[in-house]
């Protein structure tokens, strides 16, 4: 799968304007979603150490709203897309291994790139999570480890917002610096310009 | 007589055992093992090794093709490295590789461990916690001739001053 999404900014500050502080500049009317917003999200699809491979893409989706302001910027459902990092089978004496990644949530044709996924015990069916021998949740970069790792759809997961996201007000976002400039540059900008 | 070997004995065994002695006082209980924040910007991996089996086996762990460091039984060391996925690789009569995904401002952990070969005991990286490397009864950093040429482990020093950094 592409990594075109993967790598955040290695911290260069001449192009760290973020997507609200063009907005706020501007004086534009909308909402900003700072970076390193926390989320939680569900697992769309099960994944299983045994079937899953190095590269693979998978389906997530918002388990619960973005509000911001008392307003609900990204509803429960949107769909995004996570990608399994490492995937190994069990072998001779060692369990097999996971390691996922969020990467986006799909808005309209702009991406919400996301970071920092850790599966948190959790699922919408309370169902226990069926995770087999040894499953660890919690870890940073969603590491799993055990003997076989299976993780139902439904599981929920951790995440933050990679990068500082801007709404427009009336609805039209702005035209996508996004991709170009919405650098993941943490601030605490959420306030209605 | 007697008295005058036993004494000499006991002389030597001191004198012999003193530079092991010291080196031991390098060794710290995990719990307390300050690990600093990584660089702004930067992410960063606790690479550790506790187990018995294959003491003697090093475990060298490279990332494309690049030696980042030996990894003895019971040491420890801590790479910086830039956001985004990074493949690590072990290798003896077998090869065995780790992807992760780095966070910028997050350290994670990878343990390495040793499995019994055909031959020899196989090194096999894999994610873990810091709660596993704080589980370690002793670590100790490896040592600097021991890590790989390029960037990548922070050397005693280097750790000590990102330590004194991220403190203040």
């Amino acid at each position: 799968m592409a990594q075109e999404t993967s790598s955040l900014p290695a911290g260069n500050p001449a192009a760290s304007t973020d997507a609200c502080a063009v907005a706020v500049a501007k004086k534009l009317q909308g909402t900003c979603i700072p970076a390193l917003t926390p989320l939680r999200i569900e697992l769309a699809e099960a994944l299983s150490s045994r079937t899953s491979t190095t590269g693979e893409a998978f389906a997530i989706s918002l388990a619960y709203p973005v509000v911001i302001d008392g307003r609900e910027v990204i509803p429960t459902g949107t769909k995004g897309q996570g990608e399994i990092i490492h995937a190994k089978k069990t072998g001779v004496g060692v369990g097999g291994e996971l390691v996922l990644a969020a990467r986006h949530l799909s808005l309209g044709d702009r991406k919400l790139r996301l970071r920092s996924m850790q599966l948190n015990g959790a699922g919408r069916d309370q169902q226990g999570l069926a995770f087999a021998v040894g499953v660890a949740v919690g870890l940073p970069g969603m590491f799993i480890r055990g003997k076989h790792i299976d993780i139902p759809a439904g599981a929920f997961a951790d995440a933050k917002t990679a990068e500082a996201f801007w709404f427009d007000t009336v609805g039209a976002e702005l035209g996508n610096p996004a991709s170009a400039s919405n650098n993941n540059v943490p601030d605490n900008k959420g306030n209605n310009p | 007589m007697i008295r005058k070997v036993l004494v000499s004995s006991v002389i030597a065994l001191f004198i012999s055992s003193a530079p092991a002695l010291a080196a031991e006082t390098n060794e710290v209980k995990a719990a307390s093992i300050t690990i600093p924040s990584p660089p702004v910007g930067q992410g960063q991996v606790v690479f550790f090794r506790t187990g018995s089996m294959g003491l003697a086996i090093g475990c060298s762990v490279n990332e494309n093709g690049q030696k980042v460091s030996s990894l003895g039984a019971g040491r420890y060391f801590v790479m910086v490295a830039p956001p985004g996925r990074h493949e690590f690789t072990v290798k003896s009569e077998a090869k065995d590789s780790l992807a992760l995904e780095v966070e910028a401002g997050e350290t994670q952990y990878v343990t390495c461990r040793m499995k019994m070969g055909l031959i020899v005991a196989r090194p096999d990286l894999a994610p873990s916690t810091e709660a596993a490397f704080r589980k370690n009864a002793k670590l100790k950093l490896v040592d600097a001739e021991d890590m790989g040429p390029g960037e990548g482990a922070l050397r005693p020093d280097q750790l000590a001053a990102a330590i004194s950094a991220s403190s203040k």
